[in-house]
């Protein structure tokens, strides 16, 4: 069984979302990527121990951030959002920077729990 | 020259996992590779070809990267992970509530599958100013709302471009253009499948905002095909539909309507028959549509290829993706494009028989020829008897065409040399019956394949409904793990056959023998 990864955006790495943005989240048995897990990549790393990746919690950390949007008479058509994401996971320490396989994240200290994942959770629209 | 770096996308190996990750590193990207994020005053553009799968996962394309037409990103996928039209197939980007959410300008999706049962496979922000949709197939046949494809923005500089795009839709708008904001949109050769109440193209507009949209060479396969309302200007030709909710007379094609079907023997009318699976125009004599799209030559803004390949050329062409027929005849294997741009000013198709799937041998289906497998058992080699097979490389199938070969040529296409080749067996070409290529190939010794390389000219006119086989004889000593010819290219013509050419359906049978 294998757990959620997420990824976030590393802050001041360049990348399209805001600092902090839960970027994706993925199978803790997928490799993201060979440009993304160099530890120069702008991404930061993290598996959640007690959660699956399609888990409700987890899935919601990808929404949109709708706090920034124009108003339209059909909000769905053609608005402006301005954000990437509604959720933001800061996570401090340089071992984030580098992926591991998710057989290697509790020895590489990249591993959390969801109780701890939520003490780090902003959510932008609170 | 514009500097293009390409990154890859796919599940295993690659640069990154899914196009999320990959839009999220644009900046970072152009800032490595080129010094900042600005693709224009760096002369740079990125290229992300992506393995074929499923991707799920809404995908903003939101950057801050200056871009124009073609200092941009693209998105497309990698050599040979191409869908070809079918929406199941090649690279499949889903989400439950819109695939992609398009803000950068001059975004580029080109040959992907967006998928989507929620609202819009593509939702194209008012910023996207000259972003580009071509090959794409907008897979809405699960149920969107609002629509497939929505489109606002674009300038006449820069306006949004759909061309060679299949959109599939249950009772929403395939095309559905609004002026958000002041809008120029050009939608090209592109079909529109749609079931319910959908409407193929609407022009939404608003009262104090314009909306300015080209439409050429749509096909609507639908049963409501366009709907314009408040301030719209909409501007084109060639548009086939039925006669509710038609084009307008300004822009419909002739004739008009058409009804749209897929029954090749649909009775008297005007009909546009299509195939089922993917919307591509059927080759048959009751379909009313075929050629009768403008061409590129006369229309600059027409795609000299379609959605799965195939080449556009002169003044006519079909209207919607793709630039071929679908042919219901055996060996499909000539495009049906007419190429006169090659030096001599013929067409050459390469027949790879390692990459075909319709080969006929007897006008039954074969996968046997590939190079290195054994040939001859059980179709070919008696123990007792010599026996005579054709293999049919090339089936005219195109009513009031017929088909100048000119010359061929094999070779060996990196065989196993070591396998035992074709000695002794015979082969020459016949065209439907009558051996054409004179002296047959017999051999005392055994020859590699690839000596058999040669230009002999053919000159042989191909009616309509005839065909041309590769003719093969075994012999009792042929050894059973015979390899044959491996790569044959045949170069060819296609030239108009007269009014009183008919169309029959023709597979080769056997020669009877040298």
């Amino acid at each position: 069984m294998s757990h959620a990864l997420i990824i976030t955006a590393k802050p001041s790495a360049g990348l399209t979302y805001t600092d902090n943005d839960v970027v994706q989240v993925l199978d803790g048995n997928q490799n993201p990527g060979s440009s993304v897990t160099p530890p120069e990549s702008g991404f930061l790393f993290c598996y959640i121990s007690d959660k699956e990746h399609d888990d409700p919690d987890v899935v919601a950390l990808m929404e949109p951030w709708e706090g920034d949007l124009i108003d339209s008479e059909e909000p769905e058509l053609g608005r402006e959002q301005l954000g990437k994401r509604r959720y933001q996971v800061t996570l401090t320490g340089s071992e984030f920077e580098t992926w591991v396989a998710e057989d290697q994240a509790a020895a590489a200290g990249i591993e959390k729990t969801w109780a701890e994942i939520q003490a780090i959770l902003t959510d932008k629209e609170a | 020259m514009t500097t293009v770096i390409t990154k890859t996308i796919g599940p295993s190996g690659r640069d990154y996992a899914n196009f999320i990750l990959a839009e999220a590193d644009v900046e970072s990207i152009a800032t490595a590779e080129f010094g900042s994020t600005d693709l224009v005053a760096n002369d740079g553009a990125i290229v992300f070809e992506a393995d074929a799968g499923t991707y799920t996962g809404r995908v903003f394309l939101q950057s801050t990267l200056t871009t124009d037409a073609t200092r941009n990103v693209t998105y497309r996928p990698a050599a040979g992970s191409e869908h070809n039209g079918d929406k199941s197939s090649g690279v499949i980007a889903f989400s439950q509530n819109t695939s992609f959410i398009v803000h950068d300008p001059h975004t580029v999706l080109d040959g992907l599958v967006i998928a989507n049962t929620g609202a819009y496979c593509v939702n194209t922000a008012g910023t996207a100013a000259g972003a580009q949709y071509r090959n794409c197939i907008f897979d809405g046949s699960q149920g969107t709302t609002f629509g497939v494809v929505f489109l606002t923005g674009g300038t006449v500089a820069d306006p949004l471009v759909v061309e060679n795009c299949v959109g599939y839709a249950v009772n929403v708008n395939t095309f559905y253009t609004r002026s958000i904001v002041d809008s120029n949109i050009r939608i090209v050769n592109c079909t529109a499948i749609s079931s319910g109440t959908g409407i193929s193209l609407r022009l939404e507009g608003a009262a104090s905002k314009s909306l300015d949209v080209e439409v050429v060479n749509m096909l609507s396969l639908a049963s409501r095909n366009y709907q314009g309302t408040l301030n719209h200007t909409v501007t084109g030709s060639n548009n086939f539909g039925g006669s509710t909710n038609p084009f307008p007379a300004a822009i419909q094609g002739s004739p008009y309507p058409i009804t749209p079907t897929t029954d090749t023997d649909p009775g008297e009318g005007d009909f546009a028959i299509f195939d089922a699976d993917t919307g591509q125009l059927i080759n048959d004599s009751d379909n009313d549509v075929i050629n009768q799209g403008i061409g590129p030559a006369a229309n600059s803004d027409v795609p000299t290829t379609g959605i799965a390949g195939g080449v556009r050329s002169g003044a006519t062409t079909h209207p919607g993706a793709f630039a071929t027929l679908k042919s219901l005849g055996p060996a499909p294997i000539i495009p049906d494009a007419i190429d006169y741009g090659m030096p001599g000013g013929y067409s050459v198709a390469s027949i790879l028989f390692e990459n075909s799937t319709t080969c006929y041998l007897n006008g039954v289906q074969k996968t046997v020829l590939y190079p290195g497998q054994d040939l001859s058992l059980p179709l070919f080699r008696s123990t007792s008897a010599d026996v005579n097979k054709d293999l049919v490389i090339v089936s005219n199938t195109r009513p009031n065409k017929q088909i100048l070969l000119h010359n061929y040529s094999w070779g060996h296409a990196g065989l196993d040399t070591t396998q035992p080749l074709y000695e002794p067996m015979l082969s020459w070409f016949t065209a439907y019956g009558s051996a054409v290529e004179g002296d047959g190939i017999a051999l005392t010794t055994p020859r590699y394949i690839g000596d058999m390389d040669r230009t002999t000219p053919l000159e042989v006119a191909l009616p309509p409904g005839k065909s041309l086989a590769l003719s093969f004889v075994s012999f009792p000593s042929t050894p059973p793990n015979t390899t044959l010819v491996a790569a044959l290219t045949v170069t060819y013509e296609i030239v108009d056959a007269g009014a009183s050419s008919t169309f029959t359906n023709h597979h080769a049978t056997s020669s009877g023998g040298k």
